[in-house]
């Protein structure tokens, strides 16, 4: 308690950091909300302005800039359809359809407060539960691992929008490009044709850009008609109370399970959030309502992915290991300002460390206000003529996909993906199982793979622990029911 | 607007032509080819460093410091450019084809020594000219702290009377620490199960949590938990004791010949004239002394090792042959 | 029956047949290791089967139940597919800063916006938003085109 006093007041009387912070937080959400552009992209370029910063500085900086980063991934996923990071391709389900009814006002600012909801509980629970936390981290092993990214992938069959065979034929050709490249286990080139740019499998990133944003923008390249004025009233930003209180369950357990999953080594925001949003529809009474515009959709996924920042910072800060790809860019940031990670933060640094906490929160709390006040006019970006929009988009997705990697393979990349995603669009096959197998299939299967290397072959691995069979059970569990359902349906009409 | 740039671009070429014109006596050729004559002449224009790896990683930061070390003893700025891809063969294969007139440089790294031989590459060590080493880290065998084995001996004991027993994390099949690792095994004639995973930190998680029983890893990636006393090291694969780790033998010194690590640097295509090589070595020699470079190093745990040209070709050469036998050996060509 | 959905299928078929034949080629070490092909050939595997629900699907459907797709202005759609695909090969060739006002211009003449001061600024104002996000404050240089390289 001492210690957090102290370091408010630290906060308080370095107004320096306090305008870093400020910074970080709007060059993070420009980053996240920028097709292309990730946290983790953000976080590493700003980097090296930090190493002649004061530790606090330099690190609330960063983390402002990643906490936006995860953040403002979710407004053009809401107004464009256009993800900026991985994790708001799933806010985009729900987001865009309650853009399109004209409601895109009410779904940023349940997004904002989502995220800041999801993100302010993690940074609480990294604060006072962190060492107790530590050790789910050391306890997922390849099987566990392997059996997180199989319930992940079972998740395709909820988010498979109107015909199930579609969504499940979408995320298998998915988990095929995910082969692609050096396998995980023997290195062995895959599929690549000789080509360099793919060894290291398919660039996610620009195909993401691709089979979302621009085929959007394809899409809308027909709807232009120079007269037609499209006219939407910004209603409220911000949700009334009853509206507020129907998403605090939602908002509360997709928190939970973005903390958890955050400390998984290996699993960050962008499987946060689409596990948030599957357990949301699984609770919901409603569920023919994901998918068509369902504010809980939207707030699950913000308020999963922003909780996996604090939980993504326990394992790095009290271990030392870095989660993931944002973390890892992170602990390179607090070993140059001289903070080695690990159990001795803490007793060496404490003052610091909750300092930074404290920072942390409040980067939360100028998040939230900055994306309130400024989602009233994020929110006009529906009324510019779709003859300027549509070629900004464009302009954006390029620019977006050459910057990753600075190669102009990826751009030619994203806009085959484009194509691709135009007409999947048309033939109602869905964009987002293709991401999330893109995202999860290779690591399913080198945790697999590493599983049996652990036991020397042994099958034994995955249902003999705890956590492997809880797992891989609620997997099948999620697959089957809809399966299970849509074939029943199908016996039903059948008959009549 | 578009006229607006032309202008701009004819008032900027005019600039650069007015600026050469006083350093060679060849004012409208400034593609360096004529200037190769005019000695003194490079840098004109600001470098361009590929950087073959992803931003924020270690090499990045390596290469970063670099950069701004050498920003302030160079006339002309160093810009950094991730290209990263193939585990480092986009960007090392694009530096090795870049125009050899020394504003293209790379930063190679030991990839370029085992990519080649593993079939994964379209450039060959040969394409590079060394330049200068900046920086080296030895692999080390890095055990649980609650282990039984204390010493290297008891280890590598244990390793001979179990083959196939003792679980070793690598960063990836074919990485440096991988190829370490069997190189090891080869010297002390027992088999390891080696375990690949994506990157160093999984793996050391791993064997945080007693998933494995040992890693190869460089020691910049096992030094917190070692300092935190989770783990401990015991034995690296270099030439001399690592001034941050005392206390940790070298293999040499129990008498296994083997030194093996990565190392990062900076080349140039293999045609590039004496007098850009002179230039970037004498900055890279300077960037080495720099405070605020081995500082940046230091903080990281990476252990700064200035090689010149001379050096840096020896031990590369080195290194490759020895990777080209091992990938053989261990039939892991594609 | 929807034809697209059949001729996807038998495409996806095509694809993985593919995949599975080059992928048992390639190498399994070890016998702990179930080998580089495995996983390809199971999620070919898989793929053929939902190809083959989804063609047989498509064929009990009752016709008239899909809606009509027609109707769309094809000529706008390949306007725009054209008018990208020159913008991204002028990219490659001359460069971010030449192309981009160049297609933004056209792209909002041709689709028939005519009010040429917004048009203009917005122009302007998204060239200049890239070239200060991404060259200036991130420091990732946008591409140059080959010719000025």
């Amino acid at each position: 308690m001492e210690m957090l006093l102290s370091g408010l007041s630290n906060i308080a009387t370095d107004p320096f950091a306090l305008i870093l912070s400020v910074v970080g937080v709007a060059v993070g959400i420009i980053v996240g909300a920028l097709p292309g552009l990730t946290a983790t992209m953000g976080v590493a370029l700003i980097l090296p302005m930090t190493f002649g910063m004061e530790p606090v500085a330099g690190l609330l900086l960063l983390s402002g800039v990643y906490f936006g980063g995860v953040y403002g991934g979710s407004i053009t996923a809401i107004l464009l359809k256009t993800p900026g990071t991985p994790a708001a391709a799933a806010t985009a389900i729900d987001g865009y359809a309650l853009a399109q009814k004209g409601l895109a006002g009410k779904a940023l600012g349940a997004a904002t407060l989502s995220s800041f909801t999801g993100g302010t509980i993690s940074i609480l629970i990294l604060m006072f539960l962190s060492p107790v936390l530590a050790n789910i981290a050391l306890e997922f092993s390849a099987p566990e691992t392997f059996a997180l990214a199989v319930f992940g992938l079972s998740i395709i069959a909820s988010i498979s929008g109107k015909s199930l065979v579609k969504g499940l034929i979408a995320g298998m050709v998915g988990l095929l490009m995910a082969t692609i490249g050096l396998d995980p286990i023997l290195g062995f080139p895959r599929f690549t044709g000789g080509i360099e740019q793919i060894l290291n499998g398919v660039p996610f990133i620009p195909i993401m850009i691709g089979l979302f944003a621009a085929s959007e923008a394809f899409k809308s390249l027909s709807e232009m008609n120079a007269k037609e004025k499209v006219k939407v009233k910004i209603e409220k930003i911000l949700p009334s109370w009853p509206e507020f209180r129907n998403l605090i369950p939602t908002i509360l357990r997709s928190t939970g399970l973005g903390t958890f999953i955050g400390i998984i080594p290996g699993a960050g925001a962008d499987i946060a959030a689409f596990v948030s949003y599957n357990e949301a529809k699984r609770f919901s009474k409603d569920k023919e309502r994901f998918g068509k515009g369902e504010m809980k959709g939207v707030a699950a996924c913000e308020a999963g992915a922003n909780a996996c920042t604090g939980g993504a910072l326990v394992p790095l800060l009290t271990l030392g290991i870095p989660g993931d790809a944002v973390t890892a860019v992170m602990l390179g940031a607090l070993m140059v300002q001289g903070l080695q990670p690990g159990p001795q933060l803490f007793s060496n640094n404490g003052d610091l460390v909750y300092t930074l906490f404290i920072g942390m929160i409040i980067c939360y709390i100028i998040m939230c206000l900055m994306g309130l006040l400024a989602s009233r006019y994020f929110a006009k970006v529906v009324e510019i003529p779709k003859q300027i929009l549509t070629p900004i988009i464009l302009v954006l997705c390029m620019v977006g996909s050459y910057a990753i990697n600075n190669s102009f393979f990826d751009v030619v990349i994203m806009a085959a993906a484009g194509v691709v995603g135009y007409f999947m669009q048309k033939y109602d096959f869905p964009a987002s199982p293709i991401v999330l197998a893109l995202i999860l299939g290779p690591m399913a299967e080198g945790q697999f793979r590493r599983s049996l290397a652990l036991s020397s072959g042994s099958y034994d691995i995955f249902y003999t622990r705890p956590i492997p069979l809880v797992l891989l059970l609620l997997s099948a569990i999620t697959l089957l029911t809809p399966i299970v359902k849509a074939f029943w349906q199908q016996r039903k009409t059948a008959r009549r | 607007m578009k006229l607006k740039r032309i202008f701009t671009s004819l008032a900027v070429t005019a600039l650069i032509a007015a600026l050469a014109g006083c350093g060679s006596n060849n004012a409208a050729s400034p593609s360096g080819a004529k200037a190769e004559g005019g000695q003194d002449a490079y840098p004109k224009k600001p470098i361009e460093l590929i950087v073959p790896y992803a931003a924020g990683g270690g090499t990045d930061a390596v290469a970063r410091a670099f950069a701004d070390s050498a920003n302030k003893v160079l006339p002309q700025s160093i810009g950094v450019v991730n290209k990263t891809g193939g585990g480092g063969a986009v960007g090392m294969s694009e530096g090795s084809k870049a125009k050899a007139d020394g504003y293209k440089v790379t930063l190679i790294t030991v990839e370029m020594t085992t990519l080649p031989p593993l079939g994964l590459a379209t450039f060959k060590p040969e394409d590079f000219r060394p330049v200068a080493r900046l920086n080296a880290d030895p692999s080390a065998i890095t055990v649980k702290a609650d282990a039984p084995w204390n010493t290297i001996e008891e280890f590598l004991d244990y390793a001979k009377q179990n083959p196939e027993k003792v679980r070793i994390g690598n960063s990836g099949t074919g990485a440096i620490w991988h190829l370490a690792a069997t190189a090891l095994e080869q010297k002390i004639g027992t088999k390891f199960n080696h375990i690949p995973f994506d990157g160093a930190n999984p793996a050391v998680t791993a064997l945080l949590g007693g998933h494995i029983e040992a890693v190869s890893v460089s020691p910049a990636e096992v030094a917190a938990q070692v300092q935190a006393g989770q783990l401990k090291m015991l034995a690296v694969m270099a030439d001399e004791r690592l001034d941050s780790f005392k206390d940790v033998p070298t293999l040499k010194e129990k008498g296994i010949d083997l030194s093996i690590g990565t190392w990062r640097g900076i080349g140039v295509p293999k045609d590039t004239p004496d007098n850009v090589v002179t230039v970037l070595k004498d900055v890279a020699k300077k960037v080495t002394e720099d405070k605020s470079f081995t500082d940046v190093l230091q903080k990281m745990n990476l252990g700064v090792s200035y090689a010149d040209d001379a050096a840096f070709k020896d031990a590369i050469q080195k290194d490759s042959e020895l990777f080209a036998k091992l990938v053989t050996d261990l039939g892991l060509k594609k | 029956m929807k034809k697209v959905d059949v001729f996807v299928g038998l495409a996806l078929i095509i694809l993985s047949v593919a995949a599975w034949i080059t992928a048992s080629d390639f190498p399994a070490v070890g016998d702990t290791d179930v080998g580089a092909g495995f996983f390809p050939k199971m999620i070919a595997s898989v793929l053929i089967l939902l190809s083959l629900v989804m063609i047989f699907s498509s064929f009990r459907r009752q016709p008239g139940n899909e809606p009509e797709t027609g109707a769309i202005p094809w000529s706008k759609t390949i306007l725009g597919f054209i008018l990208t695909f020159l913008y991204l090969a002028l990219v490659y060739f001359g460069g971010f800063y030449i192309s981009t006002p160049l297609f933004m211009i056209c792209f909002i003449w041709l689709f028939g916006y005519r009010k040429t001061i917004p048009a203009v600024a917005v122009t302007v104002v998204v060239t200049l938003f890239v070239y200060l996000v991404f060259e200036k404050v991130l420091q990732v240089p946008l591409p140059a085109g080959v010719f000025f390289e």
